[in-house]
């Protein structure tokens, strides 16, 4: 076999093998989750010292719209809003952007619960800074500190 | 006689500089910088808000959206429980500039003897308007609301994307003024 020859082979194998490790089972990564799961849970999670459900989802939308993100979705019985940003780029087709879910529940008789779920391309963002700046602006929305919970 | 590789090589240069311009604008957008408010957000909130006097929110939410319907937008979430709306609407032809910018691209490719794409590929993209609505009433008050709206871009081609807020202010100011006679012609019943 000549140069060109194997050159061809080699490449159709590597085709072969980028095609086969797409064939993951797609049941695959719905179980999963990131292994400091607890660890995480706690950098995600802030409770803040009102009753008002309505007034903390309220605040959490315009935070949201002040960061530019846009909503999705969004339910005042669940207290759940999910919302979308595509980073500004100006480059190659290939837009970055990070989806965020935001859950509010009463803690007790005197709290709120806010937990945040931050994905940036699909990734789960693991960085406690990010969820630290997103609380410090939803604290400036609310005019309330978040407390860090266990 | 220059040889076809010596040819090919002013556009196989210039194609290089152009992607990496692309990729180096790509590197500006981290999963912190999704979440740092932009220095201007004070000036820019204010440019996106408006209150309003002697209108319930229901009022202003329901006179809101039918501006956002007239200018073709598709409502996707609206709450009134949350003061919220937003819609999508699909943008019309790319501006002149970046057909222009596309058919350089594309003759650059045929010139450093690459295969430019299909021509139904290289016109196609993806260009949508997303507007987040939202309202308030002032705290104390029945009738003074404010409402605050922001707009939007997202944009996909063959070989761009963008992405971001639209910041002209004329286009706020042209929002707000429809808002304006809407609630008008509301409370004269018209």
């Amino acid at each position: 076999m000549n140069t060109s020859g194997i050159i061809r082979t080699l490449a159709a194998t590597a085709w072969f093998a980028s095609l086969a490790s797409c064939q993951s089972p797609p049941e695959r990564g719905v179980l999963t989750s990131p292994e400091s799961q607890l660890k995480l849970r706690s950098i995600q999670t802030r409770a803040y010292d009102t009753t008002n459900r309505q007034t903390v989802m309220r605040g959490v939308i315009s935070t949201l719209q002040d960061l530019e993100f846009m909503i999705e979705a969004a339910d005042a019985a669940l207290g759940t809003v999910s919302a979308r940003k595509f980073l500004l780029v100006r480059g190659m087709a290939v837009a970055s952007d990070m989806t965020m879910t935001v859950t509010v529940r009463p803690r007790g008789e005197k709290q709120m619960l806010v937990r945040l779920n931050a994905e940036f391309n699909r990734k789960a963002v693991e960085d406690p800074e990010v969820y630290q700046s997103f609380f410090v602006a939803l604290g400036k929305s609310l005019f309330l500190s978040g407390h860090e919970v266990d | 006689m220059m040889c076809r590789a010596d040819a090919r090589a002013p556009a196989l240069l210039a194609a290089a500089v152009a992607l990496a311009a692309g990729l180096a604008a790509c590197a500006t957008g981290t999963e912190k910088d999704a979440v740092q408010p932009r220095p201007e957000l004070l000036a820019e909130r204010q440019l996106q808000t408006r209150r309003f006097e002697g209108i319930s929110e229901e009022k202003l939410l329901a006179a809101s959206v039918g501006v956002l319907q007239d200018l073709g937008f598709t409502m996707t979430v609206s709450n009134l429980e949350l003061g919220l709306a937003t819609g999508v609407k699909d943008r019309e032809a790319k501006a002149p500039e970046q057909k222009t910018a596309m058919i350089v691209l594309v003759i650059m490719i045929a010139m450093a003897g690459g295969q430019p794409p299909p021509a139904g590929e290289v016109m196609k993209e993806e260009q949508k308007i997303r507007v987040l609505l939202t309202t308030r009433p002032l705290p104390g008050t029945s009738e003074v609301c404010e409402v605050r709206v922001t707009f939007h871009r997202f944009l996909r081609q063959l070989f761009v994307a963008e992405a971001g807020s639209l910041r002209d202010p004329k286009l706020y100011e042209g929002f707000f003024d429809l808002l304006s006679k809407s609630i008008f012609l509301q409370a004269q019943s018209l």
